[in-house]
């Protein structure tokens, strides 16, 4: 009985061992990554707010509440506010068209969606500048009707509309061609509007998907530093968003008062993480019951 | 509503899905668009349904040209191979949903709505799954769900692409038969397309059989199966076997050949190769001796009882019946 016993555990590691690796490489592999990651994510992050608190909470909470950092914030915020919606439509109806319909230059339409990931976010500004700048196609025009795109506002949503727009899209046309247009068909022969069918069908079965493009989207378009640099003029109290306002502060010495704007940076990111995650964790489970469903058929 | 289609073509880039299609549906009918896979038949019945449009030619309900109307505003209800339900709604949910589209003047009341979708989901005897999810139901019930979903907009006409191509054999039974029945109570004109010959004979009052994008052959499953007007439809209508005849080529069904152990005037020789006995049929396979083609014979099992072959045996066989198109 023992015999049996020791022989059926003896079988049990064998036929683990023939599935994985030694243990020396399984716990070096693990140790490289988390020292790797300790290295330049932990530190830096800890870094951050260590820095930030360095002369204590009301130097923090100063900065934090200083007149150029709250209209940091307020610009950061507006960017976002028009940039996220925006790409939200475009995205979902770019998605839409892809990955519902044929039509002849769709894969030059989706290589263009990327061009944003693809080109340098400091090109993205410049060609902004070469547009409506001063000395650009459409500078005199501009001038002449008294609108200013370049280190203005306009100019700062344009940039961020430009580097944040493929998040939406690329989350969703494979999630979309996937699940193919049966169900958007069966809408439409029992009487639904495009829109109803829209509404009905094919939004709530991307729900999880465009949440999570949406969030990379926000944290995307509060982060971007190169294009927005470029056209922003960095005008105190005007044109500066939160990260070209970090950046003023630290090249002016002023370290806490940088490290305080950017630990709210930060804790943008992680919040986002965590919103991330979750969105993840359900989107699996949904995918989960279903699949458990078509098992059970 | 009777279904009238004139001169319809249809092309995907260089292939030809459907080549100068005619026929008519008359009100009330069940029929079957039978055919293999390619043929062009889920094409067709897309057309009719307004989800595909053709590039020439005309669909006309109950004489009236509907070719260029929206799919909406045909009033057909369609059946989806996977049966498209909406995976996020509940099954009540799925089943209101033409109705809850509908533009506020015509839409019926809440209570109407409910009385109506518990009406449907009884008559396909799936009342208690209301509140359930289409991923919690098995092939036959979403199969159901997807039928009372389309009737639920009273169409007048209903239209099902291989409705039972997804689910197990038993199961696949059953249903083909509540869905004649179903058919006999509403009477609604029902096209139905189907890859499976056994299906449309069962199911259909005609069966339209086709093949490369055109109609074989139109007619009641016992013409087109005793008076098959093409060797595709012979062919494909059943298990055949070819005999070379100075006529051209022959083909015999394998229930007309006779098997003896004695030769006679224009019998052929050939060795025994397999008996597979399970069932009401003896399936035979035989070797001819002059060619070394295999040729499949059925015998009841009485006839077989009473001569008992053997494996390897040699034996005579005449087909009783050789038809040459």
């Amino acid at each position: 009985m023992h015999a049996t016993q020791s022989q059926q555990y003896a079988a049990k590691i064998a036929s683990r061992r023939a599935t994985s690796e030694p243990v020396w490489v399984r716990y070096g592999l693990i140790t490289l990554t988390v020292a790797f990651l300790t290295l330049f994510l932990l530190v830096p992050l800890a870094a951050v707010f260590t820095e930030a608190l360095r002369k204590g909470w009301s130097v923090y909470i100063a900065a934090i509440f200083e007149a150029d950092a709250l209209s940091a914030m307020w610009l950061t915020l507006i960017a976002a506010a028009i940039a996220v919606p925006l790409n939200l439509v475009f995205g979902v109806a770019a998605a839409w068209a892809i990955a519902k319909f044929d039509f002849k230059g769709k894969h030059f339409l989706i290589t263009l969606i990327d061009l944003p990931f693809a080109v340098s976010p400091v090109i993205a500004g410049l060609i902004y500048v070469l547009m409506f700048g001063l000395q650009g196609w459409f500078g005199e025009w501009l001038i002449d009707h008294d609108i200013k795109v370049i280190f203005a506002v306009p100019g700062i949503v344009l940039a961020t509309i430009f580097v944040t727009f493929p998040f939406v899209a690329r989350e969703l046309i494979p999630l979309m061609q996937a699940q193919g247009k049966e169900e958007e068909e069966a809408a439409l022969v029992l009487g639904a509007s495009g829109l109803k069918m829209l509404w009905h069908v094919t939004l709530p079965n991307v729900k999880w998907g465009l949440i999570y493009g949406v969030i990379l989207t926000n944290a995307r378009a509060m982060g971007e530093f190169g294009a927005v640099s470029v056209v922003s003029g960095h005008i105190r109290g005007l044109t500066n968003t939160m990260p070209l306002h970090v950046e003023i502060l630290y090249n002016e010495y002023n370290y806490a008062a940088a490290f305080a704007v950017a630990s709210l940076l930060t804790l943008l990111a992680l919040v986002t993480l965590v919103l991330k995650t979750y969105v993840e964790w359900q989107a699996a489970r949904s995918a989960v019951r279903n699949e458990e469903g078509v098992i059970a058929s | 509503m009777s279904i009238s289609i004139q001169h319809i073509n249809k092309g995907f880039g260089q292939f030809s899905a459907l080549r100068d299609i005619n026929l008519q549906v008359p009100s009330g009918e069940l029929v079957a668009l039978l055919g293999p896979s390619g043929c062009g038949k889920t094409t067709l019945l897309r057309i009719i349904a307004g989800l595909e449009s053709p590039d020439s030619g005309q669909v006309l309900f109950d004489g009236v040209d509907t070719t260029h109307r929206d799919v909406r505003e045909r009033q057909v209800g369609f059946v989806f191979q996977h049966y498209a339900l909406f995976r996020h709604m509940t099954v009540f949910e799925n089943v209101a949903f033409g109705l809850r589209v509908r533009p506020k003047a015509t839409r019926p009341s809440d209570a109407e709505i409910k009385k109506r979708v518990h009406e449907l989901l009884s008559l396909v005897q799936l009342d208690w799954l209301a509140d359930r999810y289409p991923p919690q139901l098995s092939g036959g019930q979403r199969q159901r769900i997807a039928l009372a979903r389309a009737l639920a907009v009273e169409p007048k006409v209903l239209l099902l692409d291989e409705p039972f191509g997804a689910l197990d054999a038993k199961v696949r039974k059953d249903l083909r038969r509540w869905l004649r029945r179903l058919h006999d109570e509403l009477h609604v004109t029902s096209v139905f397309v189907t890859h499976d010959q056994e299906e449309a004979l069962e199911v259909a009052d005609t069966i339209v059989v086709m093949n490369h994008g055109q109609v074989e052959q139109v007619g009641t499953p016992q013409a087109v199966y005793d008076q098959p007007a093409t060797s595709f439809v012979y062919e494909f209508l059943g298990n055949v076997n070819a005999f070379e005849t100075p006529q051209g080529k022959g083909f015999v069904r394998p229930y007309e050949i006779v098997v003896s152990r004695s030769p006679s005037t224009d019998s052929i020789a050939g060795q025994l190769t397999y008996v597979h006995s399970v069932g009401s049929l003896v399936r035979l396979e035989i070797k001819r001796a002059d060619n070394a083609q295999y040729v499949d014979v059925e015998l009841g099992r009485e006839v077989f009882n009473q001569s008992q072959f053997a494996q390897g045996e040699q034996v005579f066989i005449t087909p009783n019946r050789i038809r040459v198109f």
